[in-house]
């Protein structure tokens, strides 16, 4: 089956393709959950809404770009909105200042469950951020907008979220986040 | 390391892996997507009721308009002038004693409440027989009064006077009738509504659950009906009562209904027992149909039937799998959101103790229609209740 006759085969809501789409798109989807989460059950909470809402949509995809492209920012969406339920604070981190270097090898040498891990422990407004710039590729400007605050605070919260990470990274142990 | 070199690092890390998603995963999205299709039926309950509402709030005030018309033709007709058929006897025009008078009472109607009486008078004639000394009538244990002053106001006043006037024996039963009949028609009062006719009811129940749980596969049956046993519940809420006659009225409201279970079974995967107390929470919709009987004095004792929608069901503990595994019961997996409608029959014992206030104790019997597991469950489940509920009932409106 094409990926064009499941599509076609969701919006006329067919419980077949809608499960085939589901398992060709789930792990992936459920990574990007992961990153954007707290924790699983709120990783699991968010794959579940985000799938609803993509059968719910899939009428207004015009087959036109990739389709995943078109899946992800369904998911993206999904997720930041779970997160601004919360009352999010961009908060100011005190150890701003210079930390020690961290060598490649160290990242390298983590899995990526470990990574997922640690940015799961960056408070929301500097995961929202780091994840929206450095993984999904969104500009400054595009996550002011999405976010509904200034270029210039999202440029800080991810500098803020790379020191924190490097921070982790060095010491290799949990940064008490008090604030959450 | 620069931070182009860190963000690659988690970009190619992290871009496009897969990770491990729950099995129940998919079954979690098509049980949310039933919740969904069920809203549809719940938004169909609720324009239901808003019709039930509007049907019975437009006939009640239709059922009032209709007594205030039918209370002012009564003076309007006990004004009209009676149209009097005489016999005339050759060369008189006016009533002879002795001779027939036909009367046409078609105005004759008195009270909305003596429907005999007033059916007859419309259609019967009235004749007096001065030979017999008798009236005959065919009311006469019951004379409208607009029917007198008919007679007393009529066309041919000189030959009703006459009529009157004669004596036709040792009494004089026209007049008595006239005078009879004016103390009767003295009576008439315009009906208004009543402001009983809109009570509320606060009460409280208390309840006996009897889970129904059936299964194809029997051994799950037997796992599910071991490991469950109902315990003592509660509902409470209150209920709109709309007198639809003195005898009929509907009732409408909103009640809270929890089920209480006690579940215990042992974890297959571990061994070790698993003891939790499940509830079942309900909204619930009453729409009930009572009807008060005259068994009992005062407010009596009323039967009540009708359906408890549900509007929304909460759900919290744990089942048994088929493999005796614990199962949350939390999501929307298990049980369905609408729980569907239950039958509800009723009686209610209600006694005076405050000026306008009842009191009532109602025992009754809670049917569940439908089943309340999704269809991914390898079983089916009702709820069904024995419950009494002890409540007030008090006029909405002031007097």
């Amino acid at each position: 089956m094409t990926e064009e006759e499941i599509i076609k085969g969701c919006i006329q809501k067919k419980l077949g393709c809608q499960h085939i789409l589901f398992k060709k798109y789930a792990g992936r989807l459920m990574t990007i959950c992961h990153r954007y989460a707290i924790d699983v059950p709120e990783a699991e909470d968010m794959l579940q809404e985000g799938f609803i809402r993509v059968f719910d949509m899939i009428k207004q995809y015009r087959f036109e770009g990739s389709f995943e492209g078109w899946i992800k920012k369904i998911f993206i969406n999904i997720c930041l909105r779970t997160i601004q339920k919360r009352k999010i604070q961009y908060q100011e981190l005190q150890f701003i200042e210079m930390i020690e270097d961290v060598q490649p090898h160290i990242l390298s040498a983590l899995t990526e469950k470990e990574l997922l891990k640690m940015i799961s422990k960056l408070p929301d407004g500097y995961r929202m951020v780091f994840n929206l710039y450095i993984i999904d590729g969104y500009s400054h400007e595009e996550i002011a907008a999405l976010l509904g605050i200034e270029a210039v605070t999202s440029r800080s919260q991810l500098a803020k979220a790379r020191k924190m990470l490097q921070k982790q990274l060095l010491s290799n142990q949990k940064i008490p986040l008090d604030e959450r | 390391m620069s931070d182009k070199q860190f963000d690659d690092l988690f970009k190619n890390k992290l871009r496009n892996i897969e990770t491990g998603v729950p099995e129940d995963m998919w079954q979690r999205i098509i049980g949310k997507e039933d919740r969904k299709k069920a809203d549809v039926p719940l938004k169909r309950y609720l324009a239901l009721l808003l019709l039930l509402l509007l049907g019975v709030t437009g006939g009640y005030f239709l059922l009032i308009n209709k007594g205030k018309k039918t209370s002012n033709t009564v003076i309007q007709a006990s004004e009209q002038k009676p149209t009097i058929n005489e016999q005339p006897v050759a060369g008189n025009n006016k009533t002879q004693v002795g001779q027939t008078v036909d009367v046409d009472f078609n105005a004759g109607k008195n009270k909305i409440r003596n429907a005999r009486s007033l059916k007859r008078s419309r259609t019967g004639a009235k004749i007096f027989n001065s030979n017999s000394e008798n009236v005959t009538a065919n009311d006469t244990q019951e004379p409208g009064p607009a029917m007198d002053k008919q007679v007393a106001i009529g066309n041919d006043v000189d030959s009703i006077d006459a009529l009157l006037k004669k004596p036709v024996g040792d009494k004089d039963i026209a007049e008595e009738n006239l005078k009879g009949n004016d103390s009767s028609a003295n009576n008439i009062e315009p009906i208004q509504a009543n402001p009983d006719r809109f009570s509320i009811e606060l009460y409280g129940a208390a309840q006996l659950p009897f889970i129904d749980q059936f299964s194809t596969n029997q051994q799950y049956q037997q796992v599910l009906q071991k490991a469950g046993s109902a315990r003592l519940s509660f509902s409470a809420g209150t209920r709109i009562k709309i007198h639809i006659t003195s005898k009929i009225s509907a009732k409408f409201g909103l009640e809270y209904l929890q089920v209480n279970e006690k579940v215990a079974f042992i974890n297959s995967q571990n061994g070790q027992q698993v003891n939790i107390s499940n509830k079942y929470k309900f909204i619930k919709v009453p729409i009930l149909m009572s009807y008060r009987t005259n068994w009992l004095p005062g407010p009596g004792l009323s039967i009540n039937a009708g359906l408890m929608l549900n509007l929304s069901s909460k759900y919290q503990g744990i089942i048994p799998s088929t493999t005796s595994v614990p199962m949350t019961i939390e999501k929307q997996v298990v049980y369905n959101a609408a729980a569907g409608a239950m039958l509800y029959v009723g009686f209610d014992v209600a006694r005076r103790f405050l000026n306008r206030t009842d009191l009532f104790l109602e025992p009754y019997v809670l049917y569940s229609l439908k089943n309340m597991a999704t269809r991914y469950q390898p079983f089916k489940q009702k709820l069904h209740s024995l419950g009494v509920s002890i409540g007030i009932r008090h006029p909405l409106f002031k007097k």
